[in-house]
């Protein structure tokens, strides 16, 4: 009986890849690289640019494929090298600022405003390209990859209180304005 | 708390909204992904390559450094820049200098040389057999003139002196006399006969001589204008005559 093999799991897809199979390369590369173009694209603006850092990611995922351990997961590992590519290119391109200050409490400061949780994915991909490249920086890393202050102050090369203002300051600017979307969508005070 | 309620929403918000959108990948990239890794592998090859041929031509000079000194003549050689006196006897060899002071043990049977720079000049002696080794020479002042220097030699020594600059294929020599056909003349019987024309003046007195004496008796007996021997052997015998007593003269 001829049994065909209908599922092939991403362990033997990256162990063929790692043999610069081209084939396995190019199914990884077809199941990961819509997510990581948008990994990408929440920190680059310019959608080109953003698949050409993804494109230069994925150089980098296939030729250090040796150094993968099986441990964690594999989007995680391609997650962390695509959102590092990103920022050195930011880096590189001198656009990331940040201005060091921090109020004294600054939870206490934080505006109060109700949040409409049924927010539209491309209205807050908006508003998060409005951010200054500082602000929206320490807030992904911070809110969306999950990064703890030490880690976005090593990352980024800042002290974790510039990380800690960084982010008070773009949620302030984003809860202001999601808040001014609500009044205009519902007319809620 | 109120607050951090809020911040944590507002983080919840984008993390839901964002963490599963997906971009669209323009339909060329593939493409120019598989171009850039087929790229870095010819890159690579390259390095790879270039890295071999390094290893090896440093492998080939090591190989070729080894086997050039390896193969090198053991001859022991002293060199001696500023020196007062140079004395030598049959069990060992020392030099006295002013600034140091070098000894090598008994030579086995060895050809040893000793290369004496003084005032721009250059003496080697050279030394087959350690048992022969009975000439003493002692430098004391370079301003005396040649001719009143004096040397102690027999015909054996000065033979065995000249040994060395014959080389391997002058060691059989042709003898071209007209009154008889040419043969080969073993290195022996010229040996002998050179003693036995030395010896005739100078081995059974051991007389001493100045240098410019030792060198037209030799002449006068060996004639070398009309001697048998080959012109050659006798150039060599009759430079190194010279040298050595010059050098001598100059160093004593």
């Amino acid at each position: 009986m001829k049994i065909i093999k209908l599922h092939i799991t991403d362990k033997e897809l990256i162990r063929d890849a790692i043999k610069n199979k081209r084939s396995a390369q190019k199914k990884l590369f077809d199941k990961y690289a819509p997510k990581m173009l948008s990994v990408c694209r929440r920190y680059i603006h310019d959608i080109h640019i953003a698949e050409e850092l993804m494109l230069q990611g994925f150089m980098k995922v296939f030729t250090s494929l040796n150094s993968f351990q099986f441990n964690g997961s594999f989007e995680g590992w391609i997650r962390r090298i695509m959102v590092n590519h990103c920022i050195s290119y930011l880096r590189k391109k001198e656009k990331l600022v940040f201005v060091e200050s921090l109020p004294e409490n600054p939870h206490l400061e934080e505006t109060d405003e109700k949040i409409d949780a049924k927010q539209n994915a491309e209205f807050l991909q908006k508003i998060i390209d409005e951010l200054p490249e500082g602000y929206k920086t320490v807030f992904m890393l911070f809110a969306v990859e999950g990064y703890k202050h030490k880690e976005i102050a090593e990352t980024l090369g800042i002290t974790e209180n510039t990380s800690k203002s960084q982010l008070y300051k773009a949620r302030n600017i984003l809860k202001s304005k999601i808040k001014s979307q609500n009044e205009k969508q519902y007319g809620i005070q | 708390m109120k607050n951090n309620m809020e911040s944590n929403n507002i983080d919840e918000i984008f993390k839901n909204s964002l963490e599963t959108k997906e971009g669209k990948v323009s339909d060329g990239a593939w493409n120019r992904l598989e171009f850039m890794l087929d790229d870095f592998e010819i890159k690579k090859k390259k390095r790879r390559n270039r890295l071999l041929f390094f290893a090896a031509s440093i492998a080939i000079l090591l190989f070729v450094g080894v086997f050039h000194f390896s193969s090198s003549p053991t001859k022991k050689q002293l060199k001696i820049v500023e020196k007062k006196e140079t004395l030598i006897d049959s069990n060992s060899i020392q030099i006295s200098s002013n600034k140091e002071i070098q000894k090598i043990d008994p030579i086995k049977n060895e050809i040893s040389k000793i290369e004496i720079h003084k005032n721009q000049k250059i003496v080697e002696i050279p030394i087959e057999n350690p048992e022969l080794m009975e000439v003493q020479i002692s430098i004391k002042d370079t301003n005396i003139v040649a001719n009143k220097k004096t040397i102690n030699i027999e015909a054996e020594k000065l033979l065995a002196l000249v040994e060395d600059e014959i080389s391997e294929e002058e060691k059989n020599y042709t003898i071209k006399n007209p009154l008889t056909e040419n043969r080969v003349l073993t290195r022996k019987m010229l040996d002998s006969i050179l003693v036995a024309e030395l010896d005739f003046n100078f081995k059974s007195t051991g007389i001493q001589i100045d240098a410019e004496t030792l060198l037209a008796e030799i002449e006068t007996e060996i004639d070398f204008d009309n001697s048998i021997l080959d012109k050659s052997v006798l150039g060599i015998i009759k430079e190194k005559i010279k040298k050595l007593t010059t050098a001598v003269a100059s160093n004593d």
